[in-house]
């Protein structure tokens, strides 16, 4: 629920930096102010705005507070009227949807190819969702739709997150009616050192691995976040091509990225296990190279046999913290 | 002379200063609640408080995040570029003391040991209206509340 | 033309709809909900010094010193994720998390909590027990439990001085009393 609740304000968020982008400030505001009551209701309900620290190893944290319903019901409910209104406001907007359709396209095919998730994979026709695909926490027991547009440019996406917000609403409401009581906590032993645990979630920008190795003394040895802005930023250099500079900003933007997600990297060599960690001129040198050979496209083409992972990546904040 | 311009350079400051916000590897949780700040709620511009998109313009820097090995010389050239006299804020836990990564080999393990740290705002992440505490009681508008607390058993 | 008319006026609808909605945060004082974690707060007098939320903090800033007889509890809160796991773990129910959030400061010191508390060493090989109150605290409860013990002097005991005294003196065991 905590991640639906989650999912409702990153995509009202995501519309008003989208807006902000292309200079619609109005609505920048306006999402922002309807998303405002989410962070006050998590912080009722967790105890803080937004590192809720409620997963734990064997259960969640701490119970809901009794009143629980009678919080959530109202703000949801006011969250959908007013976004109901907004959408219905700008839907009608043609300069809007002059500017947000045709531009930043994604073909079904590049989707695919590049592995994009998320909404911005939906946007373009690729029917994915880990929350119906691999159900998690209590997704098997509630009824949705997976949201998915075919168009592949920037509208598509904007309509996917809308229709995804409202479904979110009604996902929230379905687990408060079957929301069952008991413990929060399951029992367990100490926990063994070094096992590996792995997992998959849909965050609001789409899948997002968790790998996990435990380690003595109680605590995670290794950790590692594959988020999913990491897969969707690949993209790029395909959806920008041929388009007008001034497109560029939105573009980027309508993947909704988060470069805390993806901001370490280095190349491990496949065949020798080599790693190495770029520096900055040295990945200037290495993508003006490899744009200059490709014309334009990444390293798909490039005949260096070399994989990009990313290590040691930063955390998102809404998982495991407590852990 | 000297006085009179320090003075002066007081009173421009006090009113409305523009900030920059620097993420030096955080999460973005504290730059989401930085830009909350920004937003209808809280709406921080009534108070001449305006985010700026260039460290030239800017008058404090606010840092989030436990500054990255990567980030390190970049947030560096910001330092230098922002014009004197400037403030530097951390905002969160990371930029304070770097949170739970302090002892990790890939950050510096906070702000303070990078750049001179006017005010810390702790929190995972900060309020909005904490932030706005901080950075008004880095213009020392408003006074600090925290303090020590010491305990020494006696029988 | 009409339509994009139209929704232009929706919009402005929606703003004018919304109303002011500022909240007049630095001159009314903010509330925060209840179940808000703020700044922790050690309460002294009900801490034993035991060192479980220095077992359960995910960033390590509580530390255990010994030394001099005294073991200090130090909390660097600058690191805090205000995650409440040391409220949890808490067995004497101590650590509160506080309402406070407008914790801004120049110097990270004032937010450090630091408390001492007398050190119960081994009456044999001096060693560490534990805390002064840790120690009595085990002994009330034991004093209240249906388990007795028939050798009061355990207490100040290391447990490898425990240990050897157990081997060497078979009558000492736990009885259960029914």
């Amino acid at each position: 629920m905590l991640l639906e609740l989650e999912r409702i304000h990153s995509h009202l968020l995501w519309i008003g930096l989208a807006c902000h982008f292309i200079g619609f400030d109005t609505l920048f505001m306006q999402s922002w102010r309807i998303r405002e009551p989410v962070m006050w209701l998590t912080e009722y309900l967790t105890g803080n705005r937004k590192t809720y620290g409620m997963n734990k190893v064997g259960g969640v944290a701490r119970d809901l507070p009794s009143d629980y319903r009678e919080r959530i019901l109202p703000v949801v409910g006011r969250i959908e009227t007013e976004t109901l209104g907004a959408v219905d406001a700008i839907l009608g907007d043609s300069s809007l949807q002059a500017r947000l359709s045709g531009t930043g396209v994604i073909s079904y095919e590049d989707a695919r190819a590049f592995c994009v998730v998320g909404p911005t994979a939906r946007g373009s026709g690729v029917d994915i969702d880990a929350r119906r695909d691999h159900p998690f926490a209590a997704y098997d027991e509630v009824e949705f739709e997976v949201c998915v547009e075919q168009g592949g440019d920037i509208w598509a996406r904007t309509l996917v997150r809308i229709r995804e917000t409202m479904e979110s609403i009604k996902i929230v409401r379905q687990l408060l009616d079957k929301m069952p009581g008991g413990p929060v906590m399951a029992k367990f032993d100490e926990i063994p050192p070094y096992r590996v645990g792995v997992s998959s979630v849909e965050a609001p920008r789409g899948e997002v691995h968790h790998y996990a190795m435990t380690g003595p003394d109680n605590r995670p040895y290794r950790w590692r976040v594959r988020a999913p802005s990491y897969n969707n930023l690949q993209v790029i250099p395909s959806m920008l091509r041929g388009q007008k500079i001034a497109d560029a900003p939105i573009s980027v933007g309508s993947l909704d990225p988060c470069f805390s997600c993806t901001e370490r990297m280095a190349v491990i060599d496949k065949d020798s296990g080599a790693q190495k960690i770029y520096t900055r001129e040295e990945l200037m040198r290495y993508s003006k190279n490899v744009i200059a050979r490709s014309g334009g496209a990444v390293t798909k083409q490039s005949p260096v046999s070399e994989e990009i992972a990313s290590v040691a990546a930063l955390p998102r904040n809404d998982n495991e913290r407590g852990g | 002379m000297n006085d009179a311009f320090d003075k002066a350079l007081d009173w421009c400051f006090k009113k409305s200063i523009w900030v920059y916000h620097v993420n030096a590897g955080g999460c973005n949780g504290c730059d989401i609640e930085i830009l909350d700040a920004l937003t209808p709620y809280y709406d921080v511009e009534r108070f001449g408080i305006k985010l700026v998109h260039t460290p030239r313009h800017a008058d404090a820097l606010l840092v989030a995040g436990p500054v990255t090995r990567q980030v390190h010389e970049r947030l560096l050239r910001i330092y230098e570029a922002t014009p004197d006299p400037k403030l530097v804020i951390a905002v969160g836990s990371c930029a304070m003391g770097g949170g739970i990564w302090h002892n990790s080999y890939a950050t510096l393990g906070g702000l303070g040991n990078v750049l001179p740290v006017a005010v810390y705002i702790p929190g995972c992440p900060p309020r909005p209206e904490a932030i706005l505490y901080g950075v008004a009681q880095a213009l020392g508008l408003v006074p600090q509340q925290v303090k020590k607390q010491e305990y020494v058993e006696v029988i | 033309m009409f339509k994009h008319t139209i929704s232009e006026l929706k919009e402005a609808l929606v703003c004018l709809q919304a109303g002011q909605v500022t909240l007049h945060y630095p001159f009314e004082p903010s509330v925060v909900a209840d179940t808000f974690r703020g700044r922790p707060v050690l309460n002294t007098r009900k801490c034993m010094c035991c060192g479980a939320c220095a077992n359960a903090c995910p960033s390590r800033l509580i530390t255990l010193t010994d030394g001099g007889g005294i073991r200090a509890l130090h909390f660097e809160l600058g690191r805090c994720t205000y995650c409440g796991n040391c409220r949890d773990a808490c067995p004497q129910e101590a650590i509160e998390m506080s309402n406070q959030f407008e914790t801004a400061t120049a110097n990270p010191d004032d937010l450090v909590i630091h408390a001492e508390f007398y050190l119960q060493t081994c009456r044999e090989c001096s060693a560490v027990v534990g805390s002064q109150r840790e120690v009595d605290v085990v002994r009330e409860k034991l004093s209240n439990s249906p388990v007795r013990l028939n050798y009061a002097d355990y207490f100040d005991l290391c447990i490898t001085c425990r240990r050897k005294r157990a081997i060497h003196t078979p009558s000492l065991t736990l009885e259960v009393v029914p």
